[in-house]
């Protein structure tokens, strides 16, 4: 299942320290992509292949099974993890050999980390910030967008905090949004910076194509301000909330469950349809047990037993007055039956798990299923595989 | 109306800024001038199509003389159809006493050939609360039940036009209605209890206000006021009064909620004197005695009904009918949030979002 998204090469030749697109011969002809950015994968089929004429045509690398001796051109062999690449998908090689997949084309959801710094400190932070100078990340993302798959539905950018970008982020969705003309876009964002409703104006050329991701913890400033670790920040996101919402955008409020948020969280849910009740989406989500969420375990954790109610609750009240909820990252045998149709399949395939008793559950292909990370210390107590029986009700 | 009359409100209608608008028919019986009704819909079916606007149209009738072909054209032009049921045949036939035969079963009549066609969600009905009336709701809401309504309306007699004239007869005190209001709803919220889903659609309109961030779309309790801001009444003779209200009181020898006539442009007419008044009066929160009260948010003014009681706009809390119903209904609502029954929270909130809670639903 959970496929990695890096693995190792061998490499001889002067690679391009741009990202490449993986192709097959096949799709290389189709002509849709630049060839001085295309790596070919000639893993099956080498022996069919002149790479003198390749090499003559300006592809920029191939990837084979063994090292060929003496290519004409650039060479990738000897992957370590074979299955990580495939034809389709956007790839980095660094000159150590490592190799990063940036867009897959097979992943169920591919999202794009924009940069490491945040001026937030989430108790439960899956992705701990780095306080460094990355935007060279601009850059490379510009390059990486044209070779995204031109039907792609739908694409996420993470990080850090993406508007630290400033108006490097501006350029990366406008290009986007021209690269990529039918893709819709998720940008997860703490809305802090959207407070500047000029900053926010930037981004009018891309209303109606983007979904911003903009957690909310608490209806009141105090228990936001600590869950997130940053004084004044309520007051921040929900000028930036409203900020985006003036302009049109999409907007969906994201809330992590877990023990500091879960006292007020059928309240926040009331704050929600109360003061904004124009956002398209509110997604209630379990807990990803990475980062500092790991060494805060004695502050968050909470048995998914024992939030349901309350999950569930808000979840209902929220949908009933004509909201569109999700639960995110709950397993169904953590939730009533009649919830289920709010639970979403939501955790990216490159880092999604199941426990050894899903082998035997009867809903597993619907189900949202485990992280990684989740080890059975993170687990519910009420896991348990749904039985064929159950299912028929 | 004549036809110059229509084209002309037509044309005030279009003139109207809002992109969606609700066209309601009432009389007098408007199906007593059915080709006038088939002129006023064509015309503004297709301006509404030229101007890109939404229409929705209303009509208020006994439904007496709905002949199918015109049971046809209502569901063709997707009416919703608002007719007068007061309750089992003693209420309703001694409300509505016709020589010689029973107004109740030509209502039930008319009410059963209606769903037929219309089907029975464009079809609702009004009660008309009389003296009589009051002595026990039950039995109306059973009527209701048993019609097959989703929904009823238990409002007070409205303090105009017929009403006024024959209100020695048929009116009463607030207090009593209240009384009637309380067991009524306590009736409603049993039936839905046991399963039976009936709407009391005071209640559900004043909780929309109370439970949800959304300003009511109800004329009467719009602040700034509904008249003339949310709703104009174009009448018959080509008079453009600020509301249904504003009609009665002419017919009283009043005319100060009378805007023009249909002949002056809607600028004109949004600029008259009338609407001036009605601007500096129809903000509930700047009125004496609603400015400090502690329902404000879900209420509003109610100039028509100061007007015909002391003369003038603002009026007299201390002596308002509309304050005292309001005070009382808000207070039998917030008594029922504050007990905080789980089955009476969750009837409520079936109403304020027309839908059943996800746990139900499934
Ligand atoms: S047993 Fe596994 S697959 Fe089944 S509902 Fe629970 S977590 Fe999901
Ligand atoms: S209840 Fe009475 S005083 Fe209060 S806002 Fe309504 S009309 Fe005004």
């Amino acid at each position: 299942m959970a496929l990695p998204l890096h693995t190792r090469c061998e490499a001889t030749g002067n690679l391009p320290s741009l990202p490449l697109k993986v192709l097959s011969l096949g799709e290389m002809l189709e002509g849709q992509y630049p060839l001085d950015r295309t790596l070919i994968d000639l893993r099956e089929n080498a022996d069919l292949v002149d790479l003198t004429a390749l090499a003559s045509l300006g592809v920029a690398a191939v990837l084979l099974m063994i090292d060929p001796g003496n290519a004409p051109l650039p060479s990738l062999y000897a992957v370590r993890n074979p299955a990580v690449i495939a034809p389709g998908d956007v790839i980095r090689v660094r000159d150590n050999g490592q190799i990063n997949v940036l867009f897959r084309r097979a992943a169920n959801a591919n999202a794009v980390f924009t940069t490491e710094r945040c001026n937030s400190r989430c108790l439960m932070c899956s992705q701990p910030p780095r306080e460094i100078d990355d935007t060279w990340r601009v850059r490379e993302i510009l390059d990486l967008l044209p070779l995204i798959d031109r039907d792609l539905q739908f694409l996420g950018f993470t990080g850090g905090e993406p508007t630290l970008l400033g108006s490097g982020l501006c350029e990366i969705l406008s290009a986007a949004s021209t690269d990529l003309p039918s893709t819709r876009f998720h940008v997860l964002t703490n809305g802090r910076t959207f407070q500047d409703s000029d900053y926010a104006a930037q981004f009018g050329n891309v209303s109606g194509r983007v979904t911003w991701g903009v957690p909310l913890y608490a209806d009141v400033a105090a228990l936001h301000d600590y869950v997130v670790q940053a004084p004044g920040a309520f007051a921040e996101t929900i000028d930036g909330i409203y900020n985006l919402g003036e302009l049109g955008h999409r907007i969906e409020i994201r809330c992590v469950v877990h023990a500091q948020t879960l006292p007020r969280l059928q309240k926040l849910g009331e704050f929600i349809y109360r003061n904004m009740p124009f956002v398209s989406h509110v997604a209630l989500m379990g807990l990803e047990p990475m980062g500092f969420a790991k060494g805060n375990r004695d502050l968050l954790w909470v048995d998914p037993a024992d939030y349901k109610e309350i999950v569930q609750d808000t979840a209902e009240r929220l949908q009933q007055s004509g909201m569109n909820v999700s639960l995110y990252n709950m397993p169904l045998c953590t939730l009533d039956r009649w919830a289920w149709p709010l639970a979403r399949q939501s955790i990216s395939d490159w880092k999604n798990n199941y426990a050894p008793e899903c082998e035997a559950c009867e809903v597993r292909g619907s189900c949202a299923g485990f992280f990684q990370s989740t080890d059975a210390t993170w687990r519910s107590r009420n896991l348990s595989p749904i039985r064929p029986t159950e299912v028929a009700v | 109306m004549s036809e110059q009359t229509a084209h002309l409100a037509v044309d005030r209608l279009f003139e109207a800024p809002a992109p969606h608008l609700t066209v309601e028919f009432q009389g007098g019986e408007p199906l007593l001038a059915f080709p006038m009704i088939q002129l006023l819909t064509r015309l503004i079916e297709d301006r509404a199509a030229l101007e890109g606007k939404r229409v929705t149209f209303t009509m208020t009738t006994t439904l007496h003389h709905a002949s199918d072909e015109i049971l046809g054209f209502l569901r063709d032009h997707d009416f919703q159809v608002s007719t007068s049921l007061d309750g089992p045949s003693d209420v309703h036939d001694n409300n509505r006493p016709l020589p010689g035969a029973s107004s109740y079963q030509r209502t039930r009549q008319a009410i059963e050939r209606a769903k037929a066609v219309l089907g029975t969600e464009r079809l609702s009905a009004l009660t008309t609360l009389t003296r009589r009336s009051l002595q026990a709701p039950e039995p109306i809401i059973d009527e209701y039940v048993r019609l097959g309504f989703r929904s009823i309306f238990l409002r007070p007699l409205s303090p105009f036009g017929f009403a006024v004239r024959s209100a020695r007869k048929l009116a009463y005190p607030t207090e009593e209605y209240l009384a009637f209001y309380e067991r009524g709803l306590r009736y409603i919220l049993e039936l839905n209890r046991s399963g039976i889903q009936l709407e009391e659609a005071y209640a559900a309109t004043l909780l929309r206000s109370i439970l949800t961030p959304f300003p009511t779309t109800y004329s009467d309790l719009r602040s700034p006021v509904g008249a003339g801001f949310g709703t104009l009444v174009y009448n018959y003779d080509g008079s453009v009064y600020a509301s249904d209200e504003g009609r009665m009181l002419h017919e009283m020898g009043n005319d100060s909620l009378r805007l023009g006539s249909v002949q002056q442009s809607y600028r004109e007419l949004m600029s008259s004197d009338t609407m001036r008044m009605l601007a500096a009066t129809g903000l509930a929160e700047a009125l004496p005695g609603c400015s400090d009260c502690a329902f404000v948010p879900f209420c509003g003014p109610d100039p028509a009904g100061s007007i015909s009681r002391s003369g003038d706009p603002v009026g007299h809390r201390a002596n308002s009918e509309h304050c005292q119903r309001h005070i009382g209904l808000f207070n039998i609502l917030f008594a029922h949030l504050a007990e905080a029954r789980p089955e009476v929270l969750q009837t409520f909130t079936t109403w304020v979002h027309r839908s059943a809670p996800l746990r139900l639903a499934a």
